[in-house]
């Protein structure tokens, strides 16, 4: 065994010595037999013919001795990957497109596959994360909502499925003190939240179960990056104070670097959450998240978790009545990850089919040329070759081919994975996503089986056993007609068929952003900026002072040049309603203990109507009878008062807010017209307090300047500015940014979606290319004899296009069924668009009939400047 | 050479090498000759055969190869018994005779 080994290094690497000296070998055996034939009385060249045939011929005897030798397959192998190399450079028309699709195919398969792997296969990035899961509360299948300071205290309390249980409150806060008041990501998070997640503070502890406590010391843990900027290095950072939303706050913690969100949070502080005792069950802002014990499967969670539902909810019953609330886990990953899914998968079918008829391009291409190669493949036998010998060799080929264009789609791939992450910025867990092993992997084995592909293909079709014929140079051998032929031209059709529905799903996708584009949004959008503003509590303690601020800062603001009007409102069009409320009303409650209506719930001045233009449908506007000592007022939008009242005024109805049972009832005062709040697709319901008797401390101004916004949005700071220099920054933006920015995720997939459904018809037209090229060369013949028989240039033109055509018409209708199937459950992804909208269906029709028309063109011109003479006599 | 010609059974081909070697070096002419002749012309080797099977022994250390001059001066590969060719001669030689033995042990029963 040692010395086989030993054998096959000899061989690999003294490849051309072994070579010669086998050669010499056979050579001086033949010398010596035709040597002793001539002694024993043969004539020479007779004496030469008998040593021949008693060896078997001197190339076939030297192959028999080299299949035996050690390292044979593999050097077989090689010179087969150098042959396909070389073949591959002397066709470079053939190569270049063949590697060109495949590198496109294989490239966007594996940019996709690494976003899925990133945001949907691999665990979280937290220890043992198949155990975290997070807790809603849920009432119906479909409505999932955060916990209640009741409900959280109750998990804490009550609960026994979780080893460990967290809560985080996320805002947005103002870090002051040191230079420019900053804008910061926050999420305060109750003691134990690190621990849960498996994700402790580098430096420093995390925090004490008695500092979750209310009134107590404010203690916060920071993201390494922002230690990074405020403090320097990490250890000087503890112990420091900084001053968030104007309380004083001390650093105990700095989390590792490169922790930038927990639980699908982003933060860049993480102060502790304090909570007292409630007074109400509502509001619903915490998320809560638990780690499993071990041997506790999510099921046995929920009869845990519902059983604690049971026995808290009826106890707050006056302030919140739902029957069917339930606290409900769900583990960590479905909720982060959530309805991305489908989104992602969809994208993922798109990819597969643009790679499945990227490989059945190039099959076609590879058919097309080995049907020249059949005299080669004939040569080769005569010479000794046996049929498994050309397979092996047709395969390292294909092989070489395949790998080629993966080792391209490879780096394809990486500029892809890059560009799209730039793309979907929104996508949940995008920082996980890079081009890791098992992309590479995935790259691979899709180039080596795409390889092998080719390589059999032209088994199936070209090599011939009658070698007479092949040798003979009939070019139009097995692979010009019959089956062959046949089965290229289903390829072909099956391209344009798999095209359809990508087009078609681009061209729906299209259409729906045109109409979120273009739907109103209940309000002219031009000329109108906004700036959202959160007046810190420490200057601002109360609702007076709020009122204050906001009531001078808009007299001031109205009375600028240039603006003509302004308003405030806790919530702003398109996409942001705020704050959402249930309500019962009072002359027709609902069921007790059924669910109460919800509807977004917004506090406004009436300058913020007047600012968007909105009518009055009916009633009254706010005004001075409004305000903290009067009885609470509303105005309700038109589709609520539809809705509620329908075919009656809501006007004077009056209505319970909150189930504060105990609280007087608001009445509604008027009706406006509606405004889109839950996004451009959502409906346009609301009700609005005026500020007069409610105040928040988050406001957005919302005004109609005249003229350029950029500086009507300097104005505006300018003036809040004025009025008190320690304000920290605005967020501003004009409403139509606001707008945009809402379609921007639509955008996004539609955008991916077109590009797949481009290169799929782009590909459709290369492959019909292909098909008819090879057609027009073969047929050259038939053409001559065509025109010899009195056809002319423009019939031979028609012939060609129209096979052509009867190929992209027969994908084309294939397509169409397969897509108006396929479609029917894009419908959640749609707005205002029937998954078998006409327009569309015939528009991509149309577009691919103008493709197919295109990849005739050149064929067809070719055919029409066929000389017959010289046709007729090639053959 | 007179009797019948017929090719050897298989598995005995690498038995009649190392036995036709183990005498004196040998060329591959010289192998084929030397085994129809200890075969008393029975076994013919064809070349097909017998070169794959030089070049495997040889791989497999029990044959050693040289080049050196023929009988009628031409040069040639001369391939001779290695000590662990001889070793290997000698298994199989027992190995022969004791399946022979095995075989006629058989026939013999009724």
């Amino acid at each position: 065994m040692r010395s086989r080994v030993a054998a096959f290094f000899r061989n690999w690497f003294g490849r051309r010595a072994a070579e010669e000296s086998l050669d010499e070998e056979i050579r001086s055996c033949l010398e010596i037999l035709i040597v002793q034939k001539i002694a024993a009385g043969s004539d020479p060249q007779q004496a030469r013919r008998a040593a021949l045939i008693e060896l078997g011929g001197v190339e076939p005897l030297k192959e028999k001795v080299r299949e035996v030798k050690a390292g044979h397959v593999l050097a077989t192998f090689w010179r087969d990957v150098r042959f396909g190399l070389r073949a591959l450079r002397l066709n470079p028309g053939f190569s270049v497109v063949a590697i060109l699709t495949l590198a496109l195919g294989i490239g966007a398969n594996s940019a996709v596959f690494s976003v899925i792997n990133g945001v949907l296969l691999q665990p979280l990035p937290y220890p043992e994360s198949d155990r975290l899961v997070r807790i809603y509360q849920q009432n119906s299948p479909t409505n999932r909502f955060s916990l209640s300071v009741v409900d959280f205290q109750a998990l804490q309390e009550l609960q026994n499925s979780f080893e460990s249980v967290g809560g985080l409150a996320r805002s947005r806060g103002i870090v002051t003190g040191s230079g420019r008041p900053e804008w910061v990501r926050v999420a305060r998070v109750s003691p134990g939240f690190f621990e849960t997640m498996g994700v402790l503070p580098a430096v420093g502890r995390s925090f004490l179960d008695g500092e979750g406590a209310a009134g107590g010391e404010s203690v916060v843990v920071v993201s390494h990056s922002f230690s990074r900027n405020h403090f320097g290095e990490a250890a000087t950072a503890l112990g420091q104070t900084l001053t968030l939303d104007g309380t004083a706050s001390r650093v105990i913690g700095v989390m590792p670097p490169g922790v930038r969100e927990l639980a699908g949070v982003e933060a860049d502080l993480w102060p502790v959450l304090q909570l007292s005792t409630p007074a109400r069950r509502g509001p619903f802002f915490l998320l809560a998240i638990g780690r499993l014990r071990t041997g506790v499967s999510l099921d046995d969670c929920r009869l845990d978790l519902a059983d604690v539902s049971r026995r808290v909810f009826p106890i707050w019953e006056d302030t919140f009545q739902d029957e069917t609330a339930r606290l409900t886990p769900v583990s960590l990953r479905e909720a982060t990850v959530g309805d991305v899914g489908t989104a992602l998968l969809l994208v993922f079918a798109a990819v597969m089919l643009v790679l499945l008829i990227a490989v059945t391009n190039v099959v076609n291409l590879v058919l097309a040329r080995a049907s020249r190669r059949e005299r080669e493949m004939a040569l080769r036998s005569a010479l000794g070759a046996g049929k498994g010998r050309l397979a092996r060799q047709l395969v390292a080929e294909g092989v070489v081919l395949g790998g080629l264009g993966g080792l391209a789609g490879r780096l394809l791939a990486g500029a892809g994975v890059r560009a799209l992450v730039t793309l979907m910025g929104d996508l949940p867990r995008l920082q996980e996503v890079g081009l890791d092993l098992t992309v590479v992997g995935f790259t691979s084995l899709i180039a080596v089986m795409s390889g092998v592909c080719f390589g059999i293909a032209p088994l199936l079709f070209s090599v011939r056993s009658d070698l007479a014929t092949s040798l003979k140079g009939d070019d139009r051998g097995v692979s010009a007609g019959g089956s062959a032929q046949i089965f290229r031209n289903l390829l072909v059709a099956a391209e344009f068929a798999l095209a359809v529905p990508l087009l078609v799903a681009a061209g729906l996708l299209l259409t729906s952003l045109w109409n979120l584009q273009t739907v109103s949004p209940g309000f002219d959008a031009s000329n109108l900026v906004t700036a959202r503003l959160e007046l810190p509590s420490a200057s601002y303690p109360d609702d007076l002072s709020i009122q204050r601020f906001w009531n001078e800062a808009l007299r001031e603001i109205e009375g600028l040049p240039g603006v003509l009007d302004a308003g405030i409102s806790s919530g702003v069009p398109p996409d942001e309603p705020g704050v959402t409320n249930n309500f019962d009303l009072v002359d027709k409650p609902v069921e007790p203990g059924a669910r109460q209506p919800i509807a977004p719930w917004l506090i406004v001045t009436s300058g913020f109507f007047d600012a968007l233009g909105l009518p009055l449908v009916e009633g009254r506007w706010f005004d001075s009878r409004d305000h903290g000592e009067s009885s609470p007022v509303a105005i309700v939008s038109r589709s609520w008062a539809e809705h509620f009242y329908p075919g009656e005024s809501a006007v004077g109805r009056r209505l319970v807010s909150g189930g504060c049972t105990s609280c007087e009832p608001t009445t509604v005062v008027g009706v406006v017209g509606d405004l889109k709040l839950q996004g451009l697709d959502g409906g346009g319901q609301a009700v609005f307090i005026p500020f007069g008797q409610v105040a928040w401390r988050w406001m957005t101004l919302v005004a109609r300047v005249e003229g350029a916004s950029s500086s009507g949005i300097r104005l505006l700071i300018d003036k809040l500015q004025e009025q008190d220099p320690n304000l920290p920054l605005a967020q501003t933006a004009t409403m139509q940014e606001r707008l945009s920015a809402s379609v921007s995720k639509p955008r996004h997939w539609t955008l991916l979606l077109g590009l797949f459904a481009g290169v799929a018809a782009l590909l459709a037209a290369i492959g019909v290319f292909g098909v008819l090229s090879y057609f027009v060369s073969r047929q050259g013949r038939e053409m001559g004899i065509r025109m010899a028989l009195g056809a002319n240039r423009n019939d031979l033109v028609l012939l060609v296009v129209r096979r052509g055509m009867v190929l992209a018409v027969a994908g084309l209708l294939a397509g169409l069924a397969i897509s108006i199937y396929v479609t029917r459950w894009m419908q959640t992804l749609l707005f205002q668009v029937d998954p078998a909208d006409a327009v569309v269906l015939a528009g991509v029709c149309l577009l691919l009939l103008l493709v197919a028309l295109a990849g005739c063109y050149l064929p067809g011109r070719r055919a029409a400047l066929v000389d017959p003479r010289q046709a007729l006599m090639s053959e | 050479m007179a009797g019948r010609k017929t090719a050897t059974p298989p598995g005995t081909l690498d038995l009649l090498i190392l036995k036709a070697v183990s005498l004196e070096p040998l060329h591959g002419v010289g192998i084929a000759a030397r085994i129809g002749q200890i075969t008393a012309g029975t076994f013919q080797v064809s070349f097909g055969s017998l070169f794959p099977s030089l070049h495997q022994m040889e791989e497999r250390g029990w044959l050693a190869a040289e080049w050196g001059t023929s009988e009628n001066n031409r040069r040639a590969k001369f391939y001779r018994l290695t000590p662990a060719g001889t070793r290997r001669l000698k298994v199989e030689e027992e190995d022969w005779r004791r399946m022979v033995g095995v075989i006629d042990l058989a026939l013999r029963s009724s």
